[in-house]
């Protein structure tokens, strides 16, 4: 039998053909720096001594460059009790969130009882209503609680819905799952729990990924909470820390070089991960597509 | 981006190879798949970015404070003023009924327009 040899890269692609995947690519790549400078400038500003940080014009690669400013603005302040406390947090919001939020849109693409619609919208309207207004009658309800300066404010929220946006969200891809699964599934006897569970989930994976990346990111980042919530220092998260030591520092002689070394490892976390997830999106689009 | 992104992963690939099998072109795949089957997913964002944009108070908080002659002066930051500057807590309330309500009716508005143009496989009687 002959054996048909597969053409090369180089064989398949004319001259035209590369020519345009190149200007393509040049385009991008203009477009990706212009959005990283910033980030660059925060890398160079981490690695500069404390004068050096104000010089105009600015010298983006600094000689030497100071690698010491990484240790020495992380252990300025108990950073890495702060990781521990914002990691805490982060898991249980993150399995609530999931979860609850999963198992209620489940409810409101799926199931079919009466007033759902309206429910529907009593629930995306408590997104219409902005942060600064609602801050305080929570902080008030949480004080009866006794649930100052925990993390309970922050966590216990998580398993009651896990918040408009994920369930909009989700109910959003769960509509795009024909029913035929479901009704395949209900004739061999399976409960509606079930059904969500074995179905809906698995076919769903994407879906939950990007939850699980935006409870993350958002957790990570999320200031205001911790802000109103927490008044013990040892309780602070990552993203409090980082204020904290800016307002410590200010009048000191090391100033904004050390923060950007802080900030720039406090990002690292958020950037591996997304770079992980997103590796796992774009593998998932080659291989897969859920058969309809 | 993340969201679109898993949206991608939701489409069927025997749509696009069915399509090809039929001639379509890129453009014709992106129109008559790639879209209506993403549909769910901008409907998603367009809601939020809607939601979202009747709140900006962040970025003018920080920059501007609403400033020059009020050309950055967003709803909420004019509340956020009246009710934390100047202590008129009835009044801002106030406000914030009024911007609830618009958004609930420019929300429900976009709701309405979705049976046109929002494909959802998982609901019958199509």
């Amino acid at each position: 039998m002959e054996t048909v040899k597969t053409p090369s890269f180089w064989e398949r692609k004319s001259v035209k053909d590369i020519f345009t995947k190149i200007t393509l690519y040049i385009i991008i790549l203009i477009g990706a720096f212009i959005l990283m400078i910033p980030f660059f400038w925060m890398l160079s500003t981490a690695l500069k001594g404390f004068e050096e940080a104000f010089q105009i014009p600015p010298q983006w690669i600094p000689k030497p460059p100071h690698w010491e400013n990484f240790y020495a603005g992380w252990t300025t302040l108990p950073f890495g009790l702060y990781l521990r406390n914002t990691i805490t947090i982060i898991v249980f919001t993150l399995i609530g969130q999931i979860f609850s939020a999963s198992l209620v849109a489940f409810g409101f693409s799926r199931l079919h009882f009466p007033g759902r619609d309206l429910l529907f919208f009593v629930m995306l309207s408590t997104m219409m209503i902005p942060f600064q207004v609602t801050m305080i009658p929570t902080y008030i309800l949480f004080r009866y609680l006794r649930w100052i300066d925990t993390f309970k404010p922050l966590i216990v929220p998580a398993y009651f819905g896990g918040g408009a946006f994920f369930i909009f969200l989700l109910r959003q891809f769960f509509l795009t799952i024909p029913p035929e699964m479901d009704d395949a599934a209900r004739i061999d006897g399976c409960s509606n729990f079930n059904i969500y569970l074995r179905i809906i989930l698995p076919l769903a994976k994407p879906a939950l990924g990007t939850v699980a990346i935006f409870s993350f990111m958002w957790q990570w980042n999320d200031f205001m909470g911790p802000l109103i919530y927490i008044n013990s220092m040892d309780k602070r998260t990552v993203a409090l820390g980082l204020a904290a030591f800016q307002a410590e520092t200010a009048f000191r002689t090391s100033g904004w070089n050390l923060i950007m070394a802080v900030a720039f490892l406090l990002m690292l976390p958020c950037l591996i991960i997304f770079f992980f997830a997103q590796r796992q999106f774009i593998q998932g689009v080659v291989i897969t597509g859920v058969k309809g | 981006m993340v969201i679109y992104l898993a949206g991608l992963q939701g489409i069927p690939t025997e749509l696009y190879e069915a399509a090809e099998l039929d001639g379509a072109g890129k453009w014709a795949k992106f129109w008559a798949i790639t879209i209506p089957m993403m549909s769910p997913v901008i409907f998603f964002n367009l809601v939020m970015g809607v939601i979202g944009s009747f709140q900006t108070f962040t970025q003018a908080y920080i920059m501007t404070s609403g400033g020059p002659q009020n050309a950055s002066l967003f709803y909420i930051l004019y509340l956020y003023q009246r009710a934390f500057q100047e202590l008129r807590m009835g009044y801002a309330s106030a406000l914030a009924w009024i911007l609830f309500l618009v958004i609930l009716i420019c929300t429900i508005i976009i709701f309405k327009t979705s049976a046109g143009w929002v494909y959802y496989e998982g609901i019958r009687g199509r």
